[in-house]
């Protein structure tokens, strides 16, 4: 546990002897316990963006059940588990164990024994080693005809000033124009309080139907997604944007043998009955191909695991030679789906700083706390929070990051770009300045980028808040002069 | 294209009116007979973001007209007709056109090139050697940036006036959302046809549930909306197979044909037969009062005993004809009454929508953090003043509509008498040959032209350059400045509610500035409208009262000239006459007969 995480349960346990026997004190163990836990990251977005197929392919296995209709209705957690379980904690407070299915389609999670709007969540243990570091919230879609997605807005609201019950978010937008109003609405709903530039990011979903499922679909997505990154109003809410074909993605993760030799089939037909296949979705399930030897039924099951896009690419690549396997060709269609992209930046972006987004958490409940206690304990408990914020160095970076990215310096690009590679990161010090590696290189650059933040930091006309942020910055380059 | 009777029919009413010397209906005619030649049923194509509108187009034109892609927007109206040769041309907000190349188009039309509008195009005009287009189509592809709830929804909207038909093109991939259930509504209402185009059935391998899922929601909606299933990706790879058998079955199979038949069926031939209609109403409005002359001179001749009684009311009618040409007409000041009242009921129109823009900002402003929501301001005004607009030019096209409405009626009470004197001429004192039976004059007929006119000054074409930044009207974007949440956060509390107080009056101002930019751009607009719309109502009703004054004092002078004649030459000038008055008939019958058969 980093020495930050230290501080804030020192903070906890002189805090805990002052609110014993009171209704704080059980808040309070569980902000504590909450620091210990994998990282929460909540999935969010416009009813069917496609957050469960996406948690589905995070996850490699099918999780979550995915369907044609509105399918999560309730917030659901997915956690390790010893065995396959699902747990309802009602809105009293009670909980009752929820029935489960599992085949070969997918999962069911049977909540017909109950209403849905008097369930608090759903808490889905599960064996698997992706949830072991990292906790995920499945939530009902925003904008959702029925009231769940007010759900999602309760779960998630919460701004620089109020705790959430996640440490970070995924946001998912489907392919909107940017002078659409829903565009900024999908992440302007009253939800996106908890989205901040330093714990989101943001995945334009469903990328395989943007290009009309043609092969280069993912060359278009990725043309879109660089437009997102590019809108200074979006930059305010999520640090990136990548493009993710999260059907792809699910069915490359959970691809079978079967489904494999299938595609192999329709691979080996000759070109033109081939092309003449892949025309149409239409075609391709119910087209009568002599010879083929697959099922209606098995085509369609194959349209529905990987889509249109799917099933051409894996049959473009199939065609071409050299995909000898399914696992083969399951890690090239990973590789399309953008997948891979995603959980690299997960894990630069929200594993990397893991603590940092615990500490944030625990003190924005800490905060949430103040008002509810006594007035004594109130003070106390101010005063540790803000000595927090104040003297731990990792907060600043983080609070200046938030200031840089959200646009509230009025920096220059060039700086905006160099305060986001210093502030708030893990990587080695070189690729943080952007020199050559080698202690001598990195102190010589070192010098020169604390001459120039100092000279920001004390200009006389300088604005407060770039004083401020320049000054953080200088402090992150004399701990990079000392550490390396 | 085979010639169109109606064009003939009108081309021969030309001449007859040149040979009876009534120059001044010849030229009405003639200009009627132009329109109709160059009448085109206009066909909006609307529709959501990346739904394949231009794709559409495309299949439908038989060429790569319109730019598609996978990302960038049409951003500009792309209006595409016949011509015998591909050409293109932009036009400008200000009236200008370029000739552009065909192949650079997406630098003029698409966001690529023209991002936001920077240059400032109302529409870019195309013209393809297409033979559904030589039918009489002309496609509008309309802007899909920003979706149908956005500025640019609000402005296809506004269009509607101006089409014949819409297509709404939503993707089958999903079933309809609720604005586009909205937006089709609003549509159906408007009276317009309309066919609900569902495209990408190419992707979705259970299309046809879809398909009833969408038409069950019309039925329940009670919108009698048909659904056309397409796939111009179908379409195309039709058209890159050298394979005759499997083109033919992919062209079946892109559902493009049943669009083209919809088209032809209920959008060519409807407005064509309107179009034909107006015309055959106009050639017997014409050749009635040219009748009532002939018919005024026979009888004068027929029956010398009712002449004078006769030439006494032709003279009424005469002077009633000359009271109504007069400054001092019922009419005249019936239209200086209703466009003073227009324009006051215009301007106060524009300032009550103002007015509830500027309050519903002020609200909205109220409940955002002006740094955070910035961006969100700045287009919900867009998009709130591009529907105010749409809204205001839909009330004003409403309220001129009635006023021109209001002058036609006074014009035609007025004329009521020397009206019913040439037609009463045409149908009751002459015995007619028995196998001609006059027509009576159809006055909503000649309306049409007055909706012309009204169409004219409706300012939904100019609108359509509104995209984006209004008439490149500017938001100031207010000054940022600094919060110190950085260091010691509690304490800066105080200091952060108060800038953001500031930063809220300064974005205040900045949309009230906005909105009185608009209120004066508008305003010169409609003024200028209004000017344009009154001149043009002037002369087309002072034109017909010269013609039916003309009409008037040609009877009258026929009949005294029948009366003064020779007891000798009568009966030669009556059989003269009655041959002209054959002729005359007969081109009023096949009048009769065209408009019979449009109807």
């Amino acid at each position: 546990m980093s020495s930050l995480l230290v501080r804030v349960e020192e903070v906890i346990g002189r805090i805990a002897p002052l609110v014993a026997g009171t209704e704080v004190a059980a808040d309070l163990a569980a902000i504590e316990r909450r620091l210990r836990e994998p990282l929460r990251v909540a999935i969010a977005g416009k009813t069917k963006a496609g957050k469960s197929t996406l948690l589905n392919a995070l996850v490699g296995e099918l999780v979550a059940p995915t369907g044609a209709a509105e399918c999560t209705k309730v917030v659901t957690w997915y956690v390790e588990g010893q065995r396959y379980r699902a747990t309802a904690e009602r809105i009293d407070g009670t909980t009752i164990g929820v029935p489960i299915h599992r085949d070969a389609s997918g999962i069911d999670i049977d909540l017909t024994a109950m209403a849905p709007d008097e369930i608090e969540r759903i808490v889905v243990e599960w064996p698997s080693s992706v949830l072991r570091d990292t906790t995920f919230i499945d939530t009902p879609g925003i904008g959702s005809l029925s009231d769940a997605g007010q759900r999602t807005i309760d779960l998630l609201a919460a701004d620089d000033e109020r705790g959430s019950p996640a440490d970070a978010v995924i946001y998912l937008t489907p392919h909107l124009h940017s002078g659409d109003v829903r565009f900024l609405q999908a992440f302007t709903d009253d939800a996106t309080g908890a989205a901040t530039p330093v714990n989101a990011v943001g995945v334009l979903s469903r990328a395989d139907e943007i290009g009309g499922g043609r092969l280069d679909a993912l060359q278009s997505a990725g043309r879109v997604a660089e437009r997102y990154r590019g809108e200074r109003d979006l930059r305010r809410m999520c640090q990136t944007f990548v493009p993710v074909a999260g059907l792809l993605a699910q069915g490359a993760a959970t691809l079978t043998d079967g489904e494999f030799r299938a595609l192999g089939r329709i691979a080996a037909l000759e070109p033109g009955s081939r092309d003449d296949l892949l025309r149409s979705a239409e075609r391709f399930a119910a087209a009568e191909v002599p010879g083929l030897g697959l099922l209606n039924e098995e085509r369609i099951a194959l349209l529905h695991r990987l889509g249109i896009f799917g099933v051409r690419l894996s049959i473009d690549l199939l065609a071409r030679g050299g995909v000898a396997s399914s696992g083969a060709l399951a890690d090239r269609l990973r590789g399309s789906s953008g997948l891979d992209d995603l959980r690299a930046l997960l894990r630069t972006h929200m594993g990397g700083r893991r603590d940092l987004l615990k500490a944030r958490s625990a003190l924005l409940a800490l905060s949430d706390l103040v008002p509810r206690v006594d007035r004594d304990t109130a003070e106390a408990l101010g005063n540790e929070i803000e000595r927090l914020w104040a003297t731990a160095h990792e907060l600043s970076e983080l609070r200046a990051l938030l200031a840089v990215r959200r646009g509230d310096t009025g920096l220059p690009a060039d700086a905006v770009e160099e305060s986001e590679r210093l502030l708030g990161s893990s990587a080695p010090a070189a690729e943080r300045l952007r020199c050559a590696a080698g202690a001598d290189a990195v102190q010589a650059a070192v010098v020169e980028a604390i001459a120039r933040w100092r000279g920001r930091a004390e200009h006389p006309l300088a604005q407060p808040i770039v004083i401020e942020v320049s000054q953080v910055v200088v402090r992150t380059l004399e701990g990079l002069a000392q550490h390396g | 294209m085979a010639t169109d009777p109606a064009l003939e029919l009108a081309t021969l009413a030309v001449k007859a009116m040149r040979a009876y010397g009534r120059d001044d209906l010849a030229t009405r005619l003639d200009g009627a007979r132009t329109r109709h030649g160059d009448h085109r049923a206009v066909v909006a194509v609307v529709g959501e973001f990346k739904q394949g509108k231009s794709s559409l187009v495309n299949a439908l034109a038989g060429a790569d007209a319109c730019p598609v892609d996978d990302d960038v927007a049409t951003v500009v109206p792309t209006v595409v007709g016949y011509a015998p040769v591909a050409t293109a041309r932009a036009v400008t907000r200000r009236g200008e056109q370029h000739d552009i190349p065909v192949d650079e188009l997406s630098d003029w039309a698409a966001e690529r090139g023209n991002a936001g509008n920077i240059k400032e195009l109302s529409r870019v005009e195309i013209g393809l050697p297409s033979s559904l287009l030589e039918r009489g189509l002309l496609l509008i592809d309309t802007a899909g940036a920003g979706g149908l709830g956005s500025s640019h929804g609000a402005l296809t909207m506004a269009m509607l006036p101006l089409v014949d038909a819409v297509m709404f093109v939503s993707g089958i991939t999903q079933e309809l959302t609720r604005p586009e259930m909205e937006y089709l509504r609003a549509v159906h209402d408007f009276g317009h046809p309309v066919l609900l185009v569902a495209t990408k059935v190419d992707l979705q391998p259970h299309w046809r549930e879809l398909v009833d899922v969408d038409r069950a929601h019309l039925a329940a909606a009670g919108l009698g909306v048909a659904v056309v299933p397409v796939s111009s990706e179908l379409f195309f790879a039709a058209a890159a197979t050298t394979d005759v058998a499997r083109g033919e079955a992919l062209i079946d199979e892109s559902g493009v044909p049943d669009l083209v038949g919809w088209l032809l069926d209920q959008v060519a031939v409807t407005t064509q037969r309107a179009s034909t209609a107006g015309l055959a109403a106009e050639i017997i409005d014409a050749v009635t009062q040219v009748r009532g002359q002939l018919a005024a001179e026979r009888d004068g001749l027929a029956s010398p005993d009712d002449a004078v009684e006769l030439l006494g009311g032709l003279e009424r009618a005469k002077a009633a004809a000359e009271q109504a040409r007069s400054a001092a007409s019922k009419w005249s000041q019936a239209m200086v009454d209703a466009f003073g009242d227009l324009n006051a009921a215009v301007d106060n129109d524009l300032r009550d929508h103002l007015r509830v823009l500027s309050s519903e900002m002020d609200e909205l402003v109220e409940h955002t953090d002006p740094v955070r929501g910035w961006g969100a301001i700045e287009r919900e005004l867009h998009r709130r003043a591009a529907l105010v607009t749409a809204e205001h030019c839909t009330t004003r096209l409403g309220l001129i509509s009635t006023a021109v409405s209001n002058v036609d009626a006074v014009f035609e009470a007025e004329h009521a008498t020397a009206g019913d004197w040439l037609g009463g001429l045409a149908e009751l004192r002459v015995a007619l040959p028995a196998t001609v039976t006059a027509p009576t004059i159809d006055k909503h007929g000649i309306f049409g032209q007055g909706l012309t006119l009204i169409r004219g000054s409706y300012g939904g074409l100019t609108m359509l350059g509104f995209l984006g930044g209004f008439t490149g009207i500017a938001l100031a974007t207010p000054v940022v400045t600094g919060i110190g949440v950085l260091l010691g956060g509690r304490g800066l509390k105080d200091e952060r509610k108060r800038l953001q107080a500031q930063r809220r009056a300064q974005v205040r101002s900045c949309v009230r500035k906005y909105i009185d930019d608009l209120s004066i751009a508008l305003t010169r607009e409609g003024r200028d409208t209004m000017r344009h719309l009154h001149r043009a109502v002037r002369d087309h009703y002072s034109t017909r009262a010269d013609e039916q004054q003309r009409s008037t004092a040609e009877s009258a002078a026929a009949a005294r000239r029948a009366i003064e004649l020779a007891q000798s030459d009568r009966t030669g000038r009556i059989a003269d006459l009655d041959a002209e008055l054959r002729r005359v008939d007969q081109l009023l019958a096949k009048a009769a007969t065209l408009r019979q058969d449009v109807a």
